[in-house]
């Protein structure tokens, strides 16, 4: 024995020693004579265990014998399960789109808001559309379409690489400079107005930074920023790009905010408690924890208008607990920009445009902690999608975001799309954007007269409709739900699938529902649920129609 | 004599040059550790975070590589471009005021030969991809640019559903879903093929998509070491073994998931022996055929149909054998015998020899295969999930899976690419679309009358010159005979942007790689070969890059190859053109072997 080993054995009597002594004083002043039997035999248990194979004569090995393979084979072979997963019986819309109705053409299906489609049985129905997101059409403009063809005509269809690899194309640099000049203007509108003498943000401070796929901007930008000892704080309603996001950075810090919206309205400060309450809960257990007096990097991750319920976000009480706690803030803008603030440039300028911004304070943190993310995919018409925040963290996304390094860059035409489209957004729409805002109001108030609970803020073009019904929510997603649960889910699910085809075969509506996956990784709640989407091409005509079968559809199927 | 393809696998680094690129990183990092010590004295207000209560962005770490070491290099990478990405294009020419800490973009262009996209099969521009352009074109007055809804809302457009049926038709499967990005399709599809129970054998190799992929499910993962079939079979034979972890219960499905080509070695995957091994323990397999779709293969269809038809040439070889007993060398080596399996081409000495290593290579996979598969089998069918992506041989974007009824139903319903992100835009679809049209020609019609086949040739034609080339001048060069991508070593880090700047003042454009996104010594640059570049655009480029070797001392395999060629000639002139090579290893493995049974 050398010494060493008398060392670790001293060292395992004396720590016996002690763990006996302390029994022994437990037991003799407990008096119980179930417990104190109870206990040795738990004793004489665990010795057991721990010198069942020490003498050396039962040695037996810990692993199994290679002779075992073909006896392990046959029992994974028996057992093994088909690659497909056994999907649920959920019902499914099986139609498909035929043609969009555009604004150039002679044909009846000349108004934009008309989608042809082809329904499960083959007949081919124009329908009125509320449940496309692109919210001013201008995926089908003219101007769109004509930027697309020159694009294609001079630059080809695919970018055949990845960023790094040529796959940079003027029409990227150019929508990356453009996106950061639009988001530069708003931020020195804002240091304007704040009234300080601040140098305005250029090239050089602010730059945007361009993906080629809106669902991974957001989670490519989160997996960037965030890695396994940073903290994240996340909407418990946000949708699977972000919880992806928040997924693979394997945070060991990352905690749900409760989305704490009241139906319908405006949030009035209730987020931004149920924010602070998960950053206190979070800051609270790591202090406890840990020892890391390192700073770490901290963001909370909002939506400007939540993709699941169409909230719209109290922008600056989040920003206020954001600035009081030193966390940076990150804004998913997919639904907002393009809808929200007087040129459509998204949460930020809608409550800029109210004067809810004009904190000196509050504008130094928006210009250097917070980034804005969108996709291209809604109001603007293409697809991709951008990040715009400080040049530092745009040049940490280039050597970091899995999205921008790993993945061929976007065709050069759906980025001249979606340039144009913020440009037409930006310098010419504000009368569009201003119709597309009334819209949604309209159709907020008239389903709200029709008696229906509309989730979503009445600002919102996206309107969630949830009927009251016992077994239309799940609290934590799909995949920590029982079975019984699930399929009640699925039985309210299937109401509203059968009040989007009662639509679709009866009335002429085109509406849908949101779909949910068993695959979610993050335990949010989800709702079943009608999405109904307005644009500004939609004639209060069409609005007062869709309300009343709506109506009609959902009372019969929910109450009948 | 040992045989070509191991000549042209090895990777064996003279001793002088690993010894010299080892210090050159030493000095680097030395170096950067000085500059850091003194910008801390002298230049502390960019080291010092302006609000202390912030954590940087980046890490310590972080900012040494990245100010230290890949500045160093960072005029190598991220070039622009003026152009379609097709066979020529123009590089935007870069300044800089602060030594590349920030650039700006000069009106000036280097008119370059692309080596650097992904335009495998050339439709990125020009008159190859005319005909496909204006379909979409024509799909504007149908739809708008995108579709503006995920597929399982209003997102799914008849042209969607028809891309998905002619996908699964050209691979042999029997559906197949599409994405609208490449990296999305594996990370998004992964997760959903394991449960907990589950077990993801990858290569150690493997796209970062497929990394993510992994890392987003729940499953569990385990790793092989890149292209080592023995190392695979053993990790499949302990899981199996083994079992879960802690538990020990048996696994509920394996999954082993490979690439076709892995980008940046250049290599096509052991496929044969993948699907025994597979086959042989119950796995699922699951390839990633993002590079070879459409580049490899006489049907463009991928590694499987490049197996497919290797292992034809190698039953008629066997065929031929055993109807002429007696006489096997003379078979092995008469070419007129070869005429037909070669694709009506004159077979030459490489591709005897191609053959004759296959024969080698693959004799017990084949006769384990033929034992499991009985005598006729495509690999199509043995590849559970055939993943790949549209935007390398297609020039358009996104993804698709093909798989089984069941699989494809199940990925519709569930996967997040299909269920909450947006469709692939119906332009890009009619891109894709036009281009498998184009693989087949018309009833009755040659070959010749489908012009993606035509390019499909071009570019096998160019990959032979290519690589035979780089070959016969001693330069190292990694991956299979027929794998478009050509990356060609250059180890030392500082030969990086010696190549590079040196390659594009002549008109080359190419893509170097260095450290994270390969070994540390094995700096490499990548020529990415497309069926756009004309014989004389080849011919071109390969005199300048001989040039180039000599000026930056690339051609480290000198001696071995001047052996090669001295051996060469003296078997020409010997007559016996195609008896070189084989006397001594007809009596080895393979033939004996398949005499035996």
């Amino acid at each position: 024995m050398n010494f060493t080993q008398l060392l670790e054995h001293l060292l395992r009597v004396s720590k016996l020693t002690d763990v006996f002594s302390v029994m022994w004083e437990y037991l003799n002043h407990s008096g119980d004579p179930v417990m104190i039997v109870s206990q040795l035999v738990l004793i004489a248990f665990v010795l057991w265990v721990l010198f069942r194979y020490n003498t050396p004569n039962s040695k037996r090995p810990r692993e199994v014998r290679p002779a075992d393979f073909s006896d392990r084979f046959a029992q994974f072979m028996t057992y093994r399960k088909p690659l497909a997963p056994k999907s649920r019986q959920i019902t499914q819309d099986r139609y498909t789109i035929v043609k969009h109705g555009s604004l150039n053409d002679s044909t009846p299906s000349d108004n934009p808001v008309v989608t042809r489609v082809k329904d499960a049985a083959g007949d081919v129905v124009d329908l009125t559309d509320f449940s496309t997101t692109d919210f001013l059409r201008l995926s089908r403009s003219v101007g769109s379409r004509q930027a697309a063809e020159t694009t294609i005509a001079s630059y080809g269809v695919g970018s055949c690489g990845p960023r790094g690899f040529y796959g940079t194309i003027t029409p990227h640099m150019d929508l990356e400079n453009h996106i950061g000049e639009v988001m530069r203007g708003l931020y020195n509108e804002l240091i304007a107005l704040c009234g300080k003498k601040w140098a305005p943000t250029s090239a050089e401070s602010h730059a945007a930074i361009a993906y080629s796929f809106g669902y991974a901007t957001v989670s490519s930008v989160i997996s960037a920023f965030v890695k396994h000892q940073d903290y994240v704080v996340y909407d418990e309603a946000a949708p699977s790009s972000i919880q992806t996001g928040v997924n693979l950075s394997k945070s060991a810090h990352a905690c749900a905010y409760a989305h704490n919206v009241p139906t319908g309205g405006h949030s009035s400060g209730r987020v931004a408690s149920s924010v602070e309450s998960a950053i206190e809960r979070l800051e609270g257990a790591a202090a406890l924890q840990t020892r890391d007096k390192q700073i770490r990097r901290k963001f909370i991750v909002i939506e400007g208008i939540s993709a699941q319920r169409g909230t719209l976000v109290d922008l600056p009480a989040v920003l206020a607990v954001a600035r009081k706690h030193h966390w940076r803030v990150l804004i998913d803008d997919s639904f907002a920009i393009g809808v929200l603030g007087a040129k459509g440039r998204g949460t930020i300028e809608h409550y800029a445009d109210q004067g809810l911004l004009s904190d000196p304070a509050m504008v130094e943190f928006i210009r250097d902690y917070v980034m804005v993310t969108f996709t291209f995919s809604n109001a603007l018409g293409s697809i991709g999608g951008a990040c715009f925040g400080t040049k530092e963290s745009a040049e940490f996304q280039t050597l970091n975001g899995l999205g921008y390094i790993f993945s061929a860059s976007a065709p050069p035409y759906l980025c001249t799309v979606a340039s144009h489209s913020l440009r037409t957004i930006t310098d010419e729409s504000e009368a569009d954007l201003a119709t597309l805002r009334e819209n949604a109001v309209y159709l907020q108030d008239k389903l709200v007269n029709a008696g229906l609970p509309v989730v979503s803020s009445r600002i919102s073009p996206m309107k969630i409709i949830k009927m009251a019904h016992p077994d239309g929510e799940l609290p934590e997603g799909l995949r920590r739900a029982d079975q019984r649960a699930i399929s009640k889910f699925d039985d309210v699910q299937a109401k509203y699938a059968n009040v989007c085809r009662v639509l679709r075969a009866e009335n002429g509506f085109l509406v849908d529902r949101p779909a949910f996956s068993e695959l979610d990784v993050l335990p949010s709640p989800i709702q079943a649920s009608l999405r109904v989407s307005v644009s500004n091409k939609h004639s209060h005509n069409d609005i007062d129609r869709m309300v009343r079968v709506l109506r009609t559809a959902l009372v019969s199927e929910f109450q009948g | 004599m040992p045989s070509l393809a191991t000549l042209l696998d090895s990777e064996r680094c003279p001793w002088p040059t690993l010894i010299a690129t080892y210090l050159t990183y030493f000095l680097i990092v030395v170096m950067g550790t000085v500059a850091d010590v003194f910008g801390k004295i002298l230049a502390f207000i960019t080291f010092n975070r302006p609000n202390k209560n912030y954590a940087s962005l980046f890490s310590n770490f972080d900012r040494f590589f990245h100010y230290r070491i890949y500045f160093r290099g960072v005029h190598c990478f991220n070039h622009p471009i003026r152009s379609a990405p097709g066979a020529w294009i123009d590089v935007v020419k870069r300044a800089s005021k602060d030594h590349f800490k920030t650039w700006y973009c000069t009106d000036e262009t280097y008119r370059a030969l692309n080596f650097g996209s992904y335009n495998y099969l050339g439709f990125a521009s020009g008159k190859a991809n005319a005909q496909n352009e204006a379909k979409v074109v024509e799909s504007f007055s149908n739809f708008g640019i995108t579709m503006a809804s995920p597929r399982a809302n209003s997102g799914y457009s008849h042209l969607h559903a028809e891309l998905e049926q002619t996908m699964a038709d050209f691979i042999h499967k029997e559906a197949a879903i599409i994405f609208a990005m490449g990296f999305a399709t594996n990370s998004t599809t992964i997760p959903a093929l394991v449960g907990p129970d589950g077990l993801i054998i990858s290569d150690s190799l493997n796209h970062a998509s497929i990394v993510v992929g992994g890392r987003a499910s729940v499953g569990h993962k385990k790793v092989f070491r890149h292209d080592d079939m023995a190392h695979l079979e053993k990790t499949v034979r302990n899981a199996i073994l083994n079992g879960m972890p802690r538990t020990h219960n048996h696994w509920s499905k394996i999954v082993i998931v490979v690439e076709g080509i892995y980008s940046m070695e250049g290599g096509i995957c052991n496929l044969p022996e993948i699907v025994r091994i597979a086959k042989q323990y119950g796995c699922y397999l699951y390839v990633d055929e993002a590079h070879s779709i459409g580049a490899l293969g006489h049907h463009a269809g991928g590694v499987c149909d490049f197996y497919d038809d290797r292992f034809a040439l190698l039953d008629w070889a066997d065929a031929h054998l055993l109807s002429v007993p007696g006489k096997k060398e003379k078979a092995w080596t008469t070419p007129s015998l070869w005429g037909s399996v070669f694709h009506g081409r004159q077979p030459d000495l490489e591709d005897l020899r191609q053959l004759h290593d296959d024969h080698v290579r693959f004799a017990g996979t084949r006769k384990a295969l033929h034992g499991m598969l009985g005598p006729q089998f495509s690999f199509f069918d043995q590849v559970d999930v055939l993943m790949g992506t549209y935007t390398k041989s297609f020039a358009s974007v996104g993804g698709y899976i093909a798989g089984s009824a069941d699989l494809i139903d199940y990925l519709r319903r569930e996967t997040f690419g299909a269920v909450s992100a947006e469709p692939m835009a119906p332009g890009c679809v009619c891109q894709i679309k036009s281009v498998i049209d184009s693989f087949t020609p018309a009833k009755g019609a040659p070959r010749e009358s489908a012009n993606g086949l035509v390019q499909v040739d071009r570019l096998a034609r160019n990959t032979q010159i290519f690589r035979r080339f780089l070959y016969d001048h001693g330069f190292q060069i990694m991956g299979d005979h027929h794998s478009p991508v050509v990356p060609m070593l250059l180890y030392a880090p500082n030969k990086i942007p010696a190549f590079f700047q040196e390659a594009i003042n002549r008109g080359i454009a190419t893509v170097v790689v260095a450290y994270p996104a390969c070994s540390l010594i094995a700096s490499r640059v990548r020529f990415c070969l497309s069926a756009a570049m004309t014989e004389e655009d080849i011919a071109w480029a390969l005199e300048h890059i001989d040039e180039l070797g000599d000026v930056c001392s690339l051609k480290y395999d000198r001696k071995k190859v001047r052996k090669e060629l001295k051996a060469r000639a003296r078997a020409d002139a010997e007559g016996s053109r195609f008896n070189d090579g084989y006397d001594d290893e007809t009596e080895t493995a393979p033939v004996t072997d398949d005499e035996s049974d």
